[in-house]
């Protein structure tokens, strides 16, 4: 379990940046826990309070019942053994090969050589790497890359996984299979993940709860589908626009322009009502013409979330505006794209 | 075209000059890292942040590099002479080598080191290391190949100094190519010399290139 009590950091200087505002947390164990944030809002510095690459100026951090800013810097290292951390940049030494590389935390431990290199081929093993112990970072590629980071962050058997924004540096596949990954390694060895990003994806494939940052407080915190549905804080709001993919894409909005007569309208919709005929019931229950431009449907979890951009046209444009928005949709007119 | 006797002198020459440069860069290696390290991780945002020591290594490192080498040679001839005994002959020329490369091999040490990527330090600080680990297992064999350039550019700056070091009798090239190419105006003698010193020159660079391509994997 990892406690944060009215944790406070200030980066002091010509202008001072208020990184972490009384910032109260738990994660328990075996929990995926996302924390999103823009850029700035501190999220960065609030993992790094967990193992203390960043010193809170105020409060306490506790670690599985261990305060860590009461440890001497031997026991903070013996302490930081237990915690793996995973980076956006992977931070993988390029003079060390793969097999190497997973097999540093082990030397910093003095584990001896045979004891090593069998944790080590179990190791790669479970990230898919066993081709590529002998390669060097510069050989392989960004998804390759990070497992190598998840299998060093995972050999001293830790029980918590930090990752700053570990799939920011990759494409949506890759990043896909590396959130596959974290899954799987929370189910099977039980490890609690700490999950720093910027993209709400992350956040909804895999995260069990989330909070969210902003200007170094925590101003919404929960488990995910909650957050998701009943987003309270125009930044949650702001993520969540992410997720359903609201916006119509520049070459969509450039074909749309080319077509002329009617109105163009975009309609979103978030949850319960998907499940009803609705268009099919304005089409019929007054005198105008409907034809779907542009779409975007998303499920996290249970929950659809989804986008439509219609051109309506008739004598009824109005009445069957005003009747979809009775029906809880959200209506833009969007002519002017 | 020469008399044998040239070829003679060339070949005592050329080893004097090896014979300098070569131990002159190991102990200016030796003594130069350690301080190359203390810079860079005395320096503010590294893993062992200290302002006033970082300063005032700082400066006198600056100290050491500032005084030209042919003032060093002669104003530490005392010190010469009571460390190896004599302050005449190729031996006595490595102790002021050895001296000006020091400062030098520090800075340049210091700016390889600092090319260590942050994040690999902080994520060996993230893993428990220790400083002396840090050092040895993180900034040392990350750096080595620049590491080995910078070794490779200081042995260069010794074969010119170590020219230098024949005005004070210091033997070598430079020696042979003031006395017989410059004082007793033999031109050839001067020309081969010159010549030996730039295939001398050419040949540490491509060798230290060559090592420090091989030990990348950047």
């Amino acid at each position: 379990m990892i406690q944060f009590e009215n944790v406070t950091k200030v980066y002091k200087g010509e202008n001072e940046v208020v990184a972490l505002s009384d910032v109260d947390l738990t994660i328990k164990d075996g929990e995926i826990f996302g924390i999103i944030g823009l850029s700035g809002a501190g999220k960065s510095t609030l993992v790094r309070c967990i193992n203390l690459l960043e010193t809170p100026d105020k409060g306490r951090v506790s670690v599985n019942g261990v305060d860590m800013l009461s440890l001497t810097s031997r026991r903070l290292r013996e302490e930081r053994k237990k915690i793996g951390m995973i980076f956006q940049h992977f931070n993988l030494l390029s003079s060390r090969t793969v097999e190497d590389n997973i097999a540093f935390p082990l030397e910093l431990s003095k584990v001896p050589k045979k004891v090593r290199k069998e944790k080590v081929a179990e190791l790669l093993e479970l990230v898919g790497l066993t081709d590529k112990a002998r390669a060097y970072p510069s050989q392989l590629s960004g998804g390759q890359k990070q497992r190598v980071g998840i299998a060093r962050a995972l050999a001293n058997d830790q029980e918590i996984l930090l990752c700053d924004e570990a799939t920011s540096a990759l494409d949506p596949q890759t990043t896909r299979s590396i959130l596959d990954l974290l899954k799987k390694i929370n189910k099977e060895r039980g490890i609690t993940i700490v999950i720093i990003t910027h993209e709400m994806n992350v956040i909804k494939e895999i995260c069990d709860k989330v909070a969210v940052i902003e200007d170094g407080r925590i101003i919404e915190s929960g488990v995910v589908e909650e957050v998701l549905l009943n987003p309270t804080t125009d930044t949650a709001k702001t993520f969540l626009k992410g997720v359903i993919k609201t916006e119509v894409p520049p070459e969509v909005a450039a074909r749309l322009k080319l077509s002329n007569g009617g109105e163009l309208i975009q309609i979103t919709f978030l949850g319960g009502e998907t499940g009803e005929p609705i268009i099919n019931e304005m089409v019929s229950k007054f005198d105008v013409l409907v034809n779907i431009l542009y779409g975007n449907i998303d499920q996290v979890q249970d929950i659809t979330f989804g986008m439509l951009v219609l051109k309506l046209t008739g004598p009824e444009q109005k009445l069957a505006k005003a009747f979809l928005e009775d029906k809880g949709l959200k209506v833009k007119v969007i002519s002017d794209v | 075209m020469f008399n044998p006797m040239i070829w003679t002198m060339l070949k005592t020459a050329l080893l004097e000059t090896l014979y300098m440069v070569g131990v002159s860069t190991v102990f200016a290696v030796v003594l130069g890292l350690p301080l190359g390290i203390l810079l860079v991780i005395t320096s503010e945002g590294h893993i062992k942040p200290n302002k006033w020591f970082n300063t005032i290594l700082g400066w006198i490192v600056n100290v050491g590099r500032s005084v030209p080498f042919i003032i060093l040679m002669v104003a530490i001839i005392n010190f010469t002479r009571w460390l190896v005994g004599t302050s005449i002959g190729t031996t006595a020329a490595i102790v002021p080598l050895t001296i000006s490369a020091i400062p030098f091999f520090a800075r340049v040490t210091e700016q390889s080191l600092r090319e260590v990527d942050k994040g690999i330090i902080e994520a060996a600080q993230a893993m428990g290391a220790t400083t002396m680990q840090i050092i040895i297992k993180v900034l040392l064999p990350e750096a080595f190949s620049s590491l080995v350039l910078a070794m490779t550019i200081t042995a260069v700056n010794l074969i010119g100094y170590s020219a230098m070091a024949g005005a004070i009798g210091g033997g070598g090239l430079g020696d042979l190519a003031i006395r017989y190419g410059y004082q007793r105006f033999r031109g050839d003698i001067m020309l081969i010399t010159v010549i030996v010193l730039v295939i001398l020159v050419q040949g540490v660079q491509t060798i230290g290139n060559f090592i420090a391509r091989r030990l990348s994997h950047k």
